[in-house]
């Protein structure tokens, strides 16, 4: 930053596209009396243009309002080509006509991934993110290495190849794989990520019916790798070698190869025993310092390529500096799950620097432990190795008694919380569970936990001891390791418990995988209640999940490496050819997103359950998706993964989205500068989650947006069942803080401004129809398939009688005489007397019942594009998306008459009048006799397209941001919603309370009203001293009393 | 004085219930006729009614209830019972679950009568000269085979109420909890021969009585709502309240027929016409779920109060799919002129009213097409309102209903 009393100038982003060869730098200053003229760029002396002014930051005019000044910012846009891969960027700044040069910025133009000045700079230089100022020091490059360019991702499986120039620049994703050795499970598993995938000729035909019933588009293309002419020539090794551990496998690697060479970080930078490692061995090695510019060793050695463990290290960092200069590759091997979107405030040199880790996305390629990994990051170059630590499973017998490991690794608390310092408030919960199931634990503590733990039964661990530990007990409880895969490898059990809601999507986002989830106490003893009953280690299902999680469970991963090393450098891409084969293919290419002028910094706040599936909910991450997908920054901010996270992976943009864990909606919130929150209610009486969304959009000085899914006087105007208005009561009071109330549909937007009354003065009402996941249902319609005698119906049976579920039984009619009827179950489970009911029926009518339980999208697409008929009867709907997800894959469908499926469908619908079931049967047998088919995936794209939500949202932040916000926000008072009478009431009501059904009402109600932490240090009053024991009111008063306090925003 | 002995497991009053107003009424037949009343009842009773509607030609001895539910043998057959419920059975073929479900289900109708009922009979019987049994119930006939000797030539009579070896069907088939009262037809029969006369309260259940093998005089005895509701009648005005009324009490069937009707039938019908009303009546309310549309929930009330609510009524309903003895909703309906639409069990016993008196829907959407009939076609319901009044009259009047008690008295 440029800072001097009467200007402050920063550098925001820059970014360099290189398929289109243009630079884009934006920044903003403040100045209250110095007028700025313009502002010049100079790349290598060369004049590149002058930078468009006043340009909108709001997040600047939020950060420093008493300047008042809401255009500082600056853009400059240009064609330009850069010739060298490094360059200096000069920027002059007149002041009223003064030049005032700032000299030693610099950009790194690697790819198409924007930069901000990094650790290449000879000194360290200000760090700012959209205009915020975090500290001097050195930054990790931000990037996903998504580009912003192609709405989809488009990988490409082929034999391995080092990367070139041409592959690097182009916009797809290399899988490589063993063409003799398919790793069916991990492929099926990775091309959910992309919508397209091209298979290699060779590879493609080994197995046609497999790849073509893959979710992905497939696309066969030729033989694009060509051996090189020795294809049997040794190549040249260079690793890295960090520590022991790095020391054991890679000189198992290494000893395949002859020429190998071995560096490690300086010993004065680290010292985590790499040295005396490879010292036993008889092995000599250089050292590297961290600030190295060049390394004579390596450059004399000329590897192939240097392969490294975590490629986030200042010693990667490091050699990686001096790697690209010498253009020779890196590979990194991935050793354990992570934190995909760990960013970080860490004191350097007495600074707070903002880090973003970007764990295995540093490297040119990514030997991944297994599949799930590439869920969650989608790297250039990658393959899937599995991880040498974890080779297969090995049954070994049970302890005579259960014997709990608990796996306490609290290892960076300096570095990285908030996660890494609740270590009291974990062990405390798992020790406590322990206690109240009465089962044998021990903690086995990580060499790198500098915790003093004050607990029984406490051992130290180290890579030479934990296995010895896991085989001496039963069970694991772990947090974020990979002390659950050898868990599991050793034929344990494990729970991953996460009170703290540590965002480790890689364990959260297998809900029903091997390891075990809890992420409350009561979970975590009903676990172990279990265990203590029945030691029980489930092979099949531990050998499913490892092989997503950590590869073909075979033992062979060293020797899947050592093939690929071998592979690399003996085989070239024919680029051309690739191009050439493909250019008709021209979606591949194309760039379809609008770029944007301003990237806004998005949190959309959102319950999940960690099981279920909701219509609503789906539409929060479907809005989450589509924000991220216009180009901005979103924080999906929720208690729980939602269970269809996963469904959304095929979207360039889905791995962008930062995934916020927080049990309570106050702790774990994003550090960044928010300008828009979305705030997705649901029908419950938690009033803190909105009364927390509130307060965080008026500390943030953000726009506040109401998702309204149905307001009651809609819902209560349509449905057969009423809801009480107090059920909406949260959803008003946010809305009176409100910029923006978002309907789904212009129906509901005509409701919503007669209930919402109270909204501040110039909110606006809008609509936006949100999209279906079409980049999947775009698969879906890509198979061929024949339609078949099956007919689709969506029940649920919680929550539902407006639904029309009950009424399956009656629908169900002769001339269906032959078909399927696939009843997709959402919420609830069906009642017994329908069940028995709709079978009888069937029985009776010769029709074919099958269930369908939590479907995926893909599975759901394919079960619609299969049917010859939807089945719709609901009686209310606030969108509806059956009807419309019917109408992409081309199924026609029946349903109510709803005003807004007339809206969103317009007539593609068969319409029968509201509760006609006479009429509704009329239509189905009107359909199957004739057989009808329809094509409605053109008419109803401008309703159900991914593409068009995305832009309608854009439109409508971008918008929305230019406006004030609203008078009422900054007036907000915090204030917690206690309903204190209501708990009182109930309480009361208990005239013959024991202290367990004190528990369960205060627990419930503790849990409902004070953060996490705040209710854990409740809790451990009561255990501690027992206060409760003479009346449960006068104990939740006093806790009540204690604690109250209204909260400072 | 003639005397009749009147033994009975529930009372006339409080008469809230269909089972509680034939006992009334048969009680007031025999008042009517000049007969004193020595009256057992093993339940309890409202007194205040009673004794201010009987004065002083019934004596009551009241003993105390059974506490079937609490007995070892009761707890033992739901345990079977639930073990057919969750699988335990399956691989068997059904026949085998059923008749292994019913066993469990079965209890001799006599095991339910307590030994004082019979001590207190014997007194009576040896202190009275009755020229009748009467027994309401068919457990009650314990009493009658006991005290055989003693009560020698005087006849017995058996109020049925219901057909009790039919319960077995809605137990296994809906679920319904038939505490000590089911039992298989050979028990029903062997229990039935014990009467002199066995009073069938439907045509359907007189069909039943004889199937199973009764062979003694089986009499027709339908509900005689007509005397208590002949000043009562529908206006024509009534078609435009669109009020559809449901009275019951609160028995499961009844429970588990308004639960159906409300989730299956009722929102058809509230889409299709916003403007229809649902009143609920009866303890039946209080387990009725949700909030549903324009469904009024009135409770309990008193019965003046639900023959007012029933006069400003448009139709009303009876959706229970399954069920025995006489269908007091639906011959109340009738008797007052009140257009209805039943399921077929319903109807039991009335079927050839159909069309005349009432609509008969075949399914829950056949329902509230019936329903939507009746309220939106004037015509279609005017003429059945007329002509259930007339039937009413004809049928379900005090004579017609109690035509062979006459003979029966005659006869003593």
């Amino acid at each position: 930053m440029f800072d001097r009393e009467d200007i402050k100038f920063w550098f925001s982003e820059c970014k360099y596209l290189l398929n289109l060869k243009r630079i884009k730098i934006t920044g903003c200053f403040l100045s209250k009396e110095v007028r700025v003229d313009k502002i010049s760029f100079f790349i290598a002396g060369r004049r590149i243009g002058d930078a468009q002014l006043s340009i909108l930051r709001l997040d600047v005019y939020r950060k420093f309002p008493e300047y008042n000044e809401k255009n500082s910012g600056w853009l400059l846009e240009k064609d330009f080509d850069l010739q060298d891969s490094i360059d200096e960027i000069e920027v002059h700044l007149y002041l009223e006509g003064e030049s005032h040069p700032l000299k030693g910025k610099k950009a790194i133009v690697r790819d198409s991934h924007y930069r901000v000045p990094d650790a290449e700079s000879d000194k360290p230089v200000t760090m700012t993110i959209d205009g915020v100022q975090y500290g001097k020091g050195p930054i990790i490059p931000f990037g996903s290495g998504v580009t912003k360019s192609k709405p989809f991702a488009c990988l490409v499986i082929c034999r391995p190849f080092l990367p070139d120039k041409d592959t690097d620049n182009d916009e797809f994703h290399y899988y490589f794989v063993d063409g003799k050795a398919l790793d069916k499970v991990s492929i099926a598993s990775i091309v959910k990520n992309y919508s397209h995938t091209i298979i290699e000729k060779m590879i493609y035909e080994s197995d046609v019916s497999f790849f073509d019933s893959l979710e992905t588009i497939c696309i066969p293309g030729d033989n694009f790798i060509q051996p090189n002419k020795n294809e049997l020539s040794q190549p040249r090794l260079t690793f890295l070698v960090s520590s022991d551990t790095h020391a054991a496998f890679m000189t198992q690697i290494a000893s395949h190869f002859k020429e190998v060479q071995y560096i490690i970080p300086k010993l004065s930078c680290k010292d985590d025993a790499a040295a005396e490692a490879l010292g036993k061995r008889n092995i000599k090695f250089i050292e590297l310092d961290y600030n190295a510019r060049e390394c004579k060793e390596l450059k004399n050695f000329a590897p192939d390529f240097i392969f490294c463990g975590a490629d986030w290290t200042s010693e990667f960092f490091a050699i990686s500096r001096i790697a690209k200069k010498l253009s020779i590759p890196t590979i990194t091997l991935q050793e354990g799950p992570q934190d995909w979107h760990m960013t970080l405030i860490q004191p350097i040199k007495n600074k707070r620097v903002l880090r973003i880790l970007n764990h295995y996305r540093n490297a040119d390629i990514f030997l991944s432990q297994g599949a799930v990994t590439l869920n969650h990051i989608r790297p250039k170059y990658f393959a899937v190795t599995g991880n040498p630590k974890i080779g297969k499973i090995v049954e070994n017998p049970f302890p005579r008694e259960p014997l709990v490991l608990i796996n306490c690794n609290f290892t960076y608390i300096a570095a990285k919380p908030p996660y890494e310092n609740n270590r009291e408030m974990w062990l405390r919960d798992v020790i406590s569970a322990c206690e109240e199931v009465k089962i044998k634990y021990f903690i086995s503590q990580h060499p790198r936990d500098d915790g003093k733990l004050e607990y029984p039964n406490v051992i130290e661990s180290s890579a030479s001891v934990i296995n010895e530990q896991l085989l001496k007990s039963s069970i694991i409880i772990s947090r974020f390791s990979s002390i659950p895969y050898e868990a599991l490898a050793r034929g344990r059990e494990a729970i991953y418990y996460n009170p703290h809601r540590e965002p480790m999507l890689t364990y959260t986002g297998d809900v029903y995988g091997a390891v075990k989830l809890a992420s409350n106490k009561s979970e975590l003893v009903n676990y172990l209640s279990q265990h203590k009953k029945h030691m029980f280690f489930d092979k099949e299902k531990a050998a499913r999940y490892l092989s997503r999680h950590c590869g073909p469970m075979d033992g062979q991963a060293i020797n899947r490496i050592i093939h690929l090393f071998q592979r690399f450098p003996n085989h070239s891409f024919n680029h051309g050819q690739f191009i050439e084969r493909f250019k008709s293919h021209s979606f591949l290419f194309n760039e379809n997103v609008d770029s944007l002028d301003r990237k806004l910094n998005i949190a959309v706040f959102s319950r999940n359950t960690a099981s279920d599936y909701s219509g609503g909910r789906y539409c929060s991450l479907m809005l989450a998706e589509a924000l991220s997908y216009a180009g901005h920054k979103v924080f999906y901010i929720t208690q729980n993964l939602p269970i269809f996270y996963s469904n959304f992976g095929t979207i360039a943009s889905h791995q962008n989205i930062e995934i916020c864990l927080t049990i309570d909606f106050e702790n774990n919130l994003p550090v960044y500068p928010i300008d828009v929150i979305f705030l997705v209610p649901g029908l419950d009486k938690s009033k803190n989650f909105y009364l927390n969304a509130i307060a965080y959009a008026r500390k943030n000085r953000s726009h506040l947006v109401l998702l309204n899914f149905e307001s009651p006087n809609w819902f209560n105007e349509l449905s057969p069942v009423q809801r009480d208005y107090k059920l909406w009561e949260s959803w008003a009071l946010a809305s009176k803080y409100c910029s923006l109330i978002l309907s789904n549909a212009g129906e509901g937007r005509k409701y919503a401004e007669e209930y919402y009354r109270e909204v501040p003065a110039g909110a606006r009402f809008d609509h936006a129809y949100p999209s279906i996941n079409t980049f999947v249902a775009d698969k879906g319609l890509s198979k061929e398939i024949n339609k078949e005698k099956r007919i689709i119906i969506f029940a649920r049976f919680s929550l539902s009688a407006h639904k029309g579920s009950f009424n399956i039984p009656d629908i169900m009619c002769e001339a269906m005489r032959g078909y399927t009827f696939v009843i997709m179950v959402g919420l609830g489970t069906i009642p017994n007397d329908i069940d028995k009911e709709i079978h009888d029926k069937a029985k009776q009518l010769g029709i074919q019942i099958e269930y369908k339980f939590k479907l995926s999208d893909y599975e759901k697409f394919m079960e619609i594009r299969k049917a010859r008929l939807l089945l719709f009867p609901s009686f209310f709907e606030g969108y509806g998306y059956p009807p419309i997800e019917a109408l992409y894959l081309n199924a026609p469908c029946i349903a109510f008459d709803l005003p807004v499926l007339r809206e969103t469908c317009k007539d593609n619908l068969i319409f029968v009048p509201r509760g006609d079931w006479s009429a509704f049967k009329a239509e189905i047998n009107q359909v199957l006799k004739y057989n009808k088919t329809i094509e409605t995936n053109k008419e109803i794209r401008k309703v159900a397209k991914f593409e068009e939500y995305a832009k309608k949202l854009n439109t409508i932040v971008t918008t929305l941001v230019e406006r004030n916000l609203p008078k009422e926000l900054p007036g907000f008072e915090y204030k917690k919603n206690f309903e204190q009478k209501d708990w009182l009431k109930k309480i009361d009501d208990k005239k013959e309370m024991e202290s367990g059904d004190f528990i369960k009402v205060a627990a419930r109600f503790l849990r409902n009203h004070f953060p996490y932490q705040r209710y854990e240090q409740m809790k451990n009053i009561y255990i501690n001293y027992k206060i409760i024991k003479s009346s449960a009111r006068r104990t939740i008063l006093k806790f009540i009393s204690v604690f109250t306090r209204k909260r400072k925003v | 004085m003639k005397k009749v002995l009147f033994l009975s497991i529930v009372p006339p009053f409080p008469n809230d219930q269909g089972n509680r107003i034939v006992t009334l009424n048969v009680m007031n037949y025999f008042v009517n006729n000049g007969y004193f009343i020595d009256a057992i009842f093993q339940c309890r009773y409202d007194k205040k009614l009673f004794e201010n509607h009987f004065k002083n030609k019934v004596k009551v001895n009241e003993i105390r209830n059974t506490h079937f539910a609490e007995t070892f043998d009761f707890e033992t057959r739901n345990k079977i019972k639930e073990l057919v419920k969750i699988g335990q059975f399956n691989g068997y073929n059904e026949g085998i679950k059923k008749e292994i479900f019913y066993a469990a289900n079965h209890f001799h109708p006599f095991a339910f009568i307590n030994t004082e009922m019979v001590e207190i009979a014997q007194k009576l019987l040896s202190g009275n000269q009755y020229e009748l049994i009467i027994c309401n119930y068919i457990y009650c006939l314990r009493v009658v085979k006991e005290l055989k000797n003693m009560i020698g030539q005087t006849k017995s009579m058996v109020i049925t109420i219901d057909a009790i070896s039919r319960l077995d069907e809605q137990a296994y088939k809906f679920g319904i909890e038939t505490s000590y009262r089911a039992c298989s037809r050979e028990m029903e029969r062997e229990c039935l021969e014990y009467a002199d006369y066995v009073v069938a309260i439907s045509k359907s259940e007189r069909e039943y009585f004889k199937n199973i093998g009764v062979t003694r005089d089986i009499l027709l005895s339908e509900y005689n709502a007509h005397d208590n509701l002949k000043d009562i009648s529908i206006h024509r005005e009534n078609f435009y309240h669109k009020e559809i009324l449901f009275a019951a009490s609160g028995n499961p069937l009844n429970k588990k027929g308004i639960n159906d009707f409300l989730t299956r039938c009722w929102p058809s019908v509230v889409s299709r016409i916003p403007g229809a009303k649902l009143i609920i009546i009866g303890t039946v309310s209080q387990t009725v779920p949700g909030n549903y549309k324009n469904v009024i929930i009135k409770g309990i009330v008193s019965y003046d109060e639900l023959v007012r609510q029933m006069a400003s009524a448009t139709i009303s309903i009876n959706p229970v799919y399954v069920g025995t003895g006489l269908k007091i909703k639906t011959v109340e309906a009738i008797s007052m002129g009140l257009p209805s639409v039943s399921l077929p069990a319903g109807i039991d016993g009335l079927e050839e009213l159909k069309d005349q008196a009432f609509l008969l829907a075949e399914d829950w959407p056949d329902f509230a097409d019936k329903c939507v009939e009746l309220l939106t076609d004037y015509d279609r319901w005017n003429r059945m309102r007329l002509n259930s009044r007339e039937i009413g009259e004809r049928r379900f009047s005090g004579p017609a209903v109690f035509k062979e008690f006459d003979r029966i008295l005659e006869a003593l």
